[in-house]
């Protein structure tokens, strides 16, 4: 809310220091986010007379005026029609700067010599465009700074306004929380109905039929109108709060509005058939068009004001096209309501309409000041000769609010709350400076009550916190929870992200985090069948583009969308990604649940920027490897892959099902290249895609350890030349079949196809080791057990010694 | 005789001293001391002589033969040890080149700020939880404190999943869920992905918060300052740090915290506005209506809770400008943490 310093002093004599005034607000609760000074713009304009005005030699349409400032007299070019000698006029010596970049110097126009500019209204921002220059009062003093002349300096400050302290939305509920945090008196505002006008008892009958919506309105009446331009005092306040001056009679209900915090709505009294008033709710599909001319079809239940006859405003939010104050208004009808904050909030939300009026009416208004507001806006109308008001006021109020119950605060829990040690007096003090009422009962116990504009305050704890505000965070002293000391339990899933991430940073992944939601094309593009889940993804409401609208049912994607961008953006030749985030799945009842994918991705070549490495494509193996040492390293046992995914964007025969314990974990491959064409990869991109809880499931924070032979183990290599279709997985399984407990490892560590070796055949060597718990074996053991093994891969593989 | 063997000692000096390397020592030694050396036909003249002079002879020729014996040994391993010392200074490599090693890749700033913040409350006794990113109206609103059409709710612009479920707006929900199935005392923290409708220079529609919830039966404010101080100084170092009023429905007395600006240390800058003053965290003692909501009876249990958002806290830390940076997941960024 934007507050101006010199309207606030009408309430309260503050003569505090601005950035005082802005730090005292933001330190109790009310954050200034910016101080701007109101002034420096009319900086070198000062308040000078025309002594002569003469036709300009050689342009018709310019006069050279001397323009005597005070103290010296300038030669000033001017092409306004209306400059005459005698008037006191706004002048800009060099210097001056206006908005648009003129900034005013000497020069010469035509030949003459112009030592400054006369200004317009609508130059100085004081005005519309009229045609002519500003014309000031003669009583004003020469060369007196324009900006003081006409009082046009002010400070305003942007203050934050929590949405529980609606009744700060005002310059009286800024007042009231200064006069509070000073503890200075506040200033009563007059708003006394001038006499000598008519009753409204004849002239206003006001109907509520529904009054839980609209407990109480109030109008008034005024006649003898004459619509026009407002002063300029009130313009400028106004415009330095953000509003934008209409005429006097508008300007009037916005200037009460931004003072009091009570939207008022001003009817041309004329219009109103049958000088009724009916509020009620909108009928179904009700339309109707607001004074900005656009037409709005009404949600059930949006609440309208009405005379006779038809629907005259969107109460609380805006008034009608038909009946708003034209120049022709005569005579006029002021309201001044209570409408619940339910009721405005959701009719606001459903047309999608936000205006100052039903801000504040969604947070809520002082019932109690509806009144005082009304009457407010009546005596300025007289005030600034813009008519003449009833003598008294309609007041509608069928059911008045019952007095507030006292809240009971115990002085022992407010001191236990906050950490403090105030007596009884002290806190009463506080209280009593934001307009509460407080009744101590001698036990330790307070009754406290509100004033009316502070329903926020409804429940002990909300009084301690005023007290703490008012006393000053600051003032609450630092300590340390007082709590029997315990350790905090353990998160598995948190253990195995950080293991694993670190693992895969090792390996040379780099993490990325990515939105949760995503283009659908990017699923779509995954080939995902019909009955896949993930084919089928949640779709946000309210998206706020097309490109982020469903939510990821894969992080493959996302991590796409990465590579392309570091290809593009960063021309890289190799990248491996990964990612641990939720994935949302929606079944076909429409059940949603969330599961937490660990995924990654390699492209590219590796080992470019090293001497010491040769340099060569990333290939299957090096995602298959990653998972491998990921899952030794998470400890995870047993696992194995199996070939073949059948994921719809993998390349079946380059891709594996990854196996933990029994369960289906995951899947590794190359994408099939159709798919990743499309994000500007030049090679093949691997992937995997493993389900984070079972790694979780599976982890095992330790192994317990197992005792090794202190016996020589023999080593023995053993090369096979074996059929092509005999994979290297079918000759570890019988390896691991192999029924002689002396072999007890083995390592494939070559492997070798075409050059010397015969077509369809290929060579595969792998190193054993043989050792014994009991004994050094022999020689001869060791030539058995392995001719033995060699028969069994002879039977079983046809594989022949190499 | 002892002209003869000064005669051998200067010779063999001679050419020891023009040896060129161990080969012409071996030489010189199988000259000097082998089986047809001048020094052996000495010695084997010796018999020769009368008894008292054969004595004196003998010792001499002996001096002579070991004295030889330990100038060629001295003079061969000198040039051992130089012929060592050449052939490594040969095979030397150049130790300057840079090592052997694969890439290795980084963690997100996001995960690095989170672990962080995660063992400093981890190591105060607090348990780490999770709960949905898909969530229930009443959880992310109702149960807090914010009801429907509540002004409230205009602080979190909300995607929509549909009319009962939401993208979660913040991690405070976990509190509700958490107290539903853990009696007090309780301490928990829970980091993770919260969304927002909002998206510009310094927004992203999504980002992490940790909230951070504390359930006993005397926490104060007093408590709660002390808390967020031992947080903040182990983050940022020994800091001025705020606290000023503020308001979340679901705690009361609710308080901002501002640090004194990590850029210009409270001199004010464009990262503060001026201020000298960053607002780095939301917190507040649990309002008791949440108590009450979430099935704890409000006068029996206090408790104190806090919630910030992480990419504030690393953009603070790294010194990064543009919160849409976390989300581009470029390598030239990603590298550098």
């Amino acid at each position: 809310m934007l507050l101006s310093i010199r309207w606030l002093q009408e309430f309260i004599d503050i003569d505090a220091p601005v950035h005082d005034l802005a730090h005292r607000l933001t330190m109790s609760g009310f954050e200034v986010e910016c101080v701007t000074e109101i002034g420096p713009q009319w900086d070198h304009i000062i308040v000078a007379e025309v002594l002569e005005s003469t036709r300009h030699p050689d342009a018709d349409k310019l006069t050279v005026n001397a323009v005597h400032t005070g103290s010296q007299t300038l030669q000033i070019v001017c092409g306004a029609p209306n400059v005459r000698a005698g008037q006191k006029v706004a002048l800009a010596l060099p210097g001056a700067a206006f908005p648009g970049g003129l900034v005013i110097k000497r020069s010469k126009i035509r030949g003459q010599l112009s030592e400054g500019m006369l200004c317009s209204a609508a130059e100085l921002s004081l005005g519309d465009p009229d045609g002519g220059i500003l014309i000031l009062d003669d009583s004003l003093t020469l060369g007196v700074p324009l900006a003081d002349a006409l009082q046009l300096r002010d400070t305003v400050l942007d203050v934050s306004i929590t949405p529980n302290r609606a009744d700060c939305l005002s310059v009286l509920g800024m007042a009231r929380e200064i006069a509070a945090l000073y503890d200075l008196p506040l200033k009563a505002p007059a708003c006394e109905l001038p006499a000598g006008g008519p009753t409204c008892a004849n002239l206003i009958a006001v109907d509520i039929q529904v009054p839980d919506a609209c407990p109480r309105y109030c109008a008034a009446y005024a006649c003898n109108i004459t619509v026009g331009p407002s002063p300029l005092w009130m313009r400028r306040r106004l415009e330095n709060c953000g509003i934008r001056s209409i005429n006097n009679i508008v300007d009037i209900t916005n200037y009460v509005l931004l003072e009091w915090g009570q939207p008022l709505h001003a009817f041309d009294y004329n219009l109103i058939d049958g000088k009724q008033i009916v509020v009620r709710a909108a009928h179904h599909g009700e339309r109707f068009t607001t004074l900005d001319t656009k037409e709005h079809t009404l949600p059930a239940g949006a609440l309208m004001i009405c005379d006779a006859c038809q629907s005259r405003a969107l109460a609380g939010i805006m008034g009608g096209l038909d009946s708003s104050i034209t120049a022709g208004t005569r005579t006029v009808l002021l309201e001044s309501a209570y409408f619940t904050p339910g009721s405005i909030a959701a009719t606001g939300r459903s047309l999608g309409i936000k205006t100052e009026a039903s801000q504040r009416f969604e947070k809520g208004v002082d019932i109690n000041g509806v009144v005082p507001a009304l009457k407010r806006a009546a005596s300025l109308i007289v005030e600034l000769n813009a008519g003449q008001t009833s003598v008294d006021i309609c007041d509608c109020y069928p059911a008045p609010q019952s007095a507030p119950r006292p809240i009971d605060v115990s002085v022992d829990t407010l001191n236990m709350t906050l950490g403090l040690r105030l007596d009884a007096e002290t806190i009463s003090t506080y209280l009593v400076r934001l307009q509460m009422r407080v009744v101590p009962n001698g036990s330790g116990m307070l009754a406290v009550i509100p004033p009316s504009y502070r329903y926020d305050i409804v429940t002990p704890v909300d009084v301690i916190e005023e007290v703490a505000r008012l006393n000053g965070y600051d003032r609450i002293p630092v300590t340390y929870p007082n709590v029997p000391l315990c350790g905090s339990d353990l998160n598995p899933a948190c253990e195995v992200a950080e293991q694993a991430r670190r693992l895969l940073a090792f390996s040379g992944f780099s993490e990325v985090i990515n939105y949760s939601f995503q283009d659908p094309d990017l699923l779509s593009g995954l080939r995902f069948s019909t009955d896949d889940e993930r084919g089928n993804p949640v779709r946000l409401l309210n998206p706020l583009s097309a490109s982020q609208s469903v939510m990821r049912t894969s992080i493959l994607g996302s991590l796409l969308q990465n590579l392309q961008h570091n290809l593009r953006s960063n021309r890289c030749t190799a990248c491996s990604l990964f990612e641990i985030s939720n994935i949302f799945l929606q079944n076909s009842s429409g059940a949603i649940t969330e599961k937490r994918l660990l995924a990654g991705l390699i492209y590219g070549t590796l080992n470019t920027d090293t001497w010491a490495l040769p340099s060569r494509n990333a290939d299957i193996f090096d995602i298959k490897g990653c998972i491998e040492a990921l899952l030794t390293g998470l400890r995870i046992q047993p696992f194995c892959f199996e070939s073949g995914s059948l994921e719809p964007f993998l390349m079946p025969q380059s891709s594996l099902r990854i196996y933990v314990g029994d369960c289906l974990c995951g899947n590794c491959g190359t994408l099939h290249p159709d798919i990743t064409e499309r994000f500007d990869a030049a090679g093949p991109v691997h992937v995997f895609e493993l389900d984070f809880s079972l790694l979780c499931a599976y982890h095992k924070e330790y192994r317990p350890h197992t005792p090794f032979s202190r016996f020589p183990a023999v080593q023995r290599d053993l090369a096979l030349l074996i059929d092509q279709s005999i994979s290297a997985a079918d000759v570890t399984a019988s390896l691991a079949a192999f029924n002689c407990n002396l072999l007890r490892q083995w390592n494939l560590f070559d492997f070798y196809q075409g050059g010397s070796i015969p077509p369809g055949k290929k060579s595969i060597a792998f190193r054993l080791l043989f050792q014994s718990d009991e004994r050094t074996l022999t020689d001869a053991e060791v030539n058995k057990a392995h001719d033995k093994l060699l028969d069994s891969l002879r039977q079983q593989l046809g594989a022949e010694l190499r | 005789m002892s002209d003869e063997c000064a005669s051998i000692r200067a010779s063999c000096n001679q050419e020891l001293q023009q040896a060129a390397n161990e080969n012409d020592l071996y030489q010189i030694k199988s000259k000097y001391l082998g089986r047809s050396s001048r020094l052996t036909a000495l010695i084997k003249s010796l018999k020769d002589l009368p008894a008292e002079e054969r004595a004196r002879s003998g010792a001499a020729a002996n001096a002579l033969k070991i004295s030889l014996q330990q100038d060629i040994d001295i003079a061969l391993e000198n040039m051992r040890q130089a012929r060592t010392v050449r052939a490594i200074a040969e095979q030397a490599p150049d130790i300057t080149l840079p090592g052997r090693r694969t890439a290795i890749g980084t963690l997100h700033p996001v995960t690095r700020i989170t672990a962080k913040i995660a063992s400093i409350f981890t190591s105060m006794g607090f348990s780490i939880v999770d709960g949905p990113e898909i969530e229930l109206d009443f959880f992310n609103f109702e149960a807090l404190n914010i009801p429907k059409d509540h002004p409230a709710r205009d602080m979190h612009d909300t995607f929509y999943v549909s009319d009962a479920q939401l993208l979660r707006t913040h991690t405070s929900p976990v509190q509700i869920r958490t107290m539903q199935k853990m009696q007090p005392p309780l301490r928990i923290l829970c980091p993770g992905k919260v969304y927002r409708c909002d998206s510009d220079i310094s927004h992203t529609p999504m980002f992490h918060q940790i909230e951070g919830l504390m359930v006993d039966t005397h926490v104060s404010f007093a408590d709660l300052k002390g808390l967020l101080t031992i947080l903040i100084h182990r983050l940022f170092g020994d800091i001025s740090i705020r606290f000023r009023p503020s308001y979340f429905p679901f705690t009361e007395p609710s308080a901002e915290v501002d640090i004194q600006c990590v850029m210009c240390r409270g001199m004010g800058c464009r990262v503060c506005s001026g201020t000298g003053w960053l607002e780095i965290l939301g917190c507040g003692l649990v309002n008791p209506v949440v108590f009450k909501n979430a099935g704890y009876d409000p006068d029996a249990v206090t408790g104190l809770a806090f919630g910030l958002g992480v990419e504030r806290i690393a953009m603070l830390t790294y010194g990064i400008n543009d919160i849409r940076l976390f989300y581009e997941n470029d390598l030239r960024f990603l590298s550098q943490f």
